[in-house]
């Protein structure tokens, strides 16, 4: 087990396709897969990158609900590539930048979307190789993920196969999942927390299921059909089923183990969670994408706090943390290194360079950006952010990024893109000091961000609020997204 | 044709989200997908659904009514409501 590459996610899932070939490893739209049909597929697939496209290129894999988006990361990782992405709900433009940025060479996507890629790209599209053999080979970086960038728009952070073991190997070890197990799969394949959907289930013999489309509001019924027994979401669903009225005492009495991650679990949301499952233990995971996944974890035990979020945790065996301290010695700025501190983004050093560091002893750290205090007993708790950047349903926003792509279509004039807190969650709403077809505008913007980055609204202001530095006041901006 | 006084209040809860994304009226049909079509995302229509509990002193049962096809349309969400008579 001190070998470095008994985690890799790749040996991870041949090692359950020899112990475990006969048990379901996958349910998604409608289909069963077992893992030595979960192989196959995954055979094929790696076969078809390694006849079509150049060694250790870039595969984009179109990450719908289909058991080829599973089969193709798979089979991507197998043949030494690595995969980016492609969330189906963003736009195509979207796409593009992400395949442009990555310098992506083929594509993996239901042959029912092909017409659709076509239109956008030359790039090889895969099609099911008729005969194919069990290929591996060496591969150094896992997939690349992009999330939203304050300046030059998303970065695409590149993950290697080693930073992905470091953390299937506390992962793997440290959670209690069994291959009788049920787990979700809930994250989409673009969000880097669905890697830990997809390996830590299969690296025990357990099974996936994956929801049907629209399901976030069916998931309490999907919980019970599907008989789920490991569950992980961001935190923000239970607000969502507790709207529902879905999380009545011991709704959901198969649930063993729950994992959070992705933005603050507040004590009120945690407390409801136990009380609908209340045979199960709850995990709060915290971790940038930057850092692979998750690096702290707190197990949440009585006695639960009544006030604020349940604390970050304490950090995995082997990462390394620190806080970059401000006015006292244990608040600060939290700083991660250690084995799944990522390579950095694709393309763009300057970027790379602003929160990737190394120390003179040759450590390299993320800096990231957020504010934290450590107890005496060494856990860290989320104080906020140092700049701008906020969470809507999980999703990293830099409001500024909506600003760059509302400055082009508006060619003139400011734009300020607050933040505000509402019930159930965070939204944004987009200011701008020119007139303009707000309409128009609107429209423009959905074929460039994704639905998570849509302001809600887009006010026009004749002058923006000044505070007393003579800059945008962004307070009193948020109180008129409030009241306006 | 569903309950021509609950559909109007459905419609004047989601008229100004509506206008701000560029829809007209008429594209505001019984058989539009409150999600699909951007209009609500998954909060918002349960926050819907709750303002109109509110409004009319129904209770409905929402997870039953996610379960039904058509549950997150237009027609679906007056439907719920007539149904709870």
């Amino acid at each position: 087990m001190n070998d470095p590459t008994w985690y890799d996610p790749v040996t991870v899932l041949d090692r359950s396709v020899a112990t475990y070939s006969g048990r379901e490893a996958l349910r998604v739209a409608g289909r069963s897969l077992t893992y030595a049909e979960l192989d196959r597929e995954a055979d094929a697939v790696a076969q078809w990158c390694s006849d079509t496209l150049p060694t250790g290129c870039r595969v984009a894999v179109l990450g719908v609900r289909d058991a080829i988006s599973y089969a193709g990361i798979l089979g991507v990782l197998r043949s030494g590539r690595a995969y980016v992405p492609l969330h189906p709900d963003h736009p195509e433009e979207r796409w593009r930048q992400a395949m442009e940025q990555a310098e992506v060479q083929g594509i993996i996507a239901p042959s029912t979307e092909h017409h659709r890629l076509r239109g956008h790209t030359t790039l090889p599209l895969y099609v099911p190789m008729p005969h194919c053999s069990r290929v591996r080979r060496p591969g150094a970086e896992a997939y690349v993920m992009f999330t939203s960038g304050s300046t030059g728009g998303p970065k695409g952070v590149q993950v290697t196969r080693a930073n992905v073991a470091a953390y299937l190997r506390h992962a793997l070890q440290a959670w209690d999942i069994r291959p009788e197990d049920r787990c979700t799969q809930l994250f989409g394949l673009g969000f880097d927390l669905s890697v830990h959907d997809l390996f830590v289930c299969w690296g025990k013999g357990a099974c996936l299921s994956v929801p049907d489309e629209g399901h976030a509001l069916r998931l309490a019924s999907y919980l019970k059909d599907e008989r789920i027994t490991v569950w992980f979401s961001v935190p923000s669903v239970i607000g969502l089923m507790q709207r529902m009225r879905a999380l009545e005492p011991g709704s959901f009495p198969l649930l063993r183990l729950s994992f959070f991650c992705g933005e603050a679990l507040p004590w009120a949301y945690a407390s409801a969670w136990a009380v609908a499952a209340p045979n199960g233990s709850i995990t709060n995971l915290y971790g940038p994408t930057e850092a692979t996944i998750a690096i702290l974890e707190h197990p949440v035990r009585t006695p639960f706090g009544t006030m604020g979020t349940v604390p970050l945790g304490k950090p995995f065996p082997g990462a390394l943390v620190r806080v970059e301290p401000e006015e006292d010695v244990r608040t600060g700025e939290l700083w991660l290194g250690g084995p799944q501190v990522a390579l950095g983004y694709v393309q763009r050093q300057e970027a790379t360079d602003a929160v990737f560091r190394t120390d003179p002893r040759g450590t390299r750290w993320y800096a990231t950006g957020d504010r934290v205090r450590q107890d005496d007993e060494g856990c860290f708790h989320f104080l906020g952010r140092m700049d701008d950047q906020v969470k809507v349903q999980g999703h990293r926003v830099e409001p500024s990024e909506v600003d760059r792509v509302v400055g082009m279509h508006l060619g003139a004039g400011r734009t300020v893109t607050v933040a505000v807190e509402g019930t159930g969650g965070v939204r944004l709403v987009t200011f701008i000091d020119v007139p303009g077809d707000t309409v128009a505008l609107m429209r423009a913007l959905k074929e460039q961000l994704p639905p998570y980055m849509l302001p809600e609204a887009i006010l026009i202001l004749g002058h923006f609020p000044l505070n007393s530095n003579g800059k945008v006041d962004k307070r009193a901006l948020k109180e008129l997204a409030n009241h306006g | 044709m569903a309950d021509p006084h609950l559909r109007d209040t459905v419609l004047s809860l989601i008229a100004q989200r509506a206008a701000r994304l560029g829809m007209s009226t008429s594209e505001l049909t019984d058989d539009l997908d409150l999600l699909r079509s951007g209009l609500l995302d998954s909060l918002g229509f349960v926050d819907l659904v709750v303002d109109l509990e509110k409004r009319t002193g129904k209770e409905v049962d929402l997870i039953a009514a996610m379960d039904r096809p058509g549950g997150t349309t237009l027609g679906g969400v007056v439907e719920l409501f007539a149904r709870q008579a």
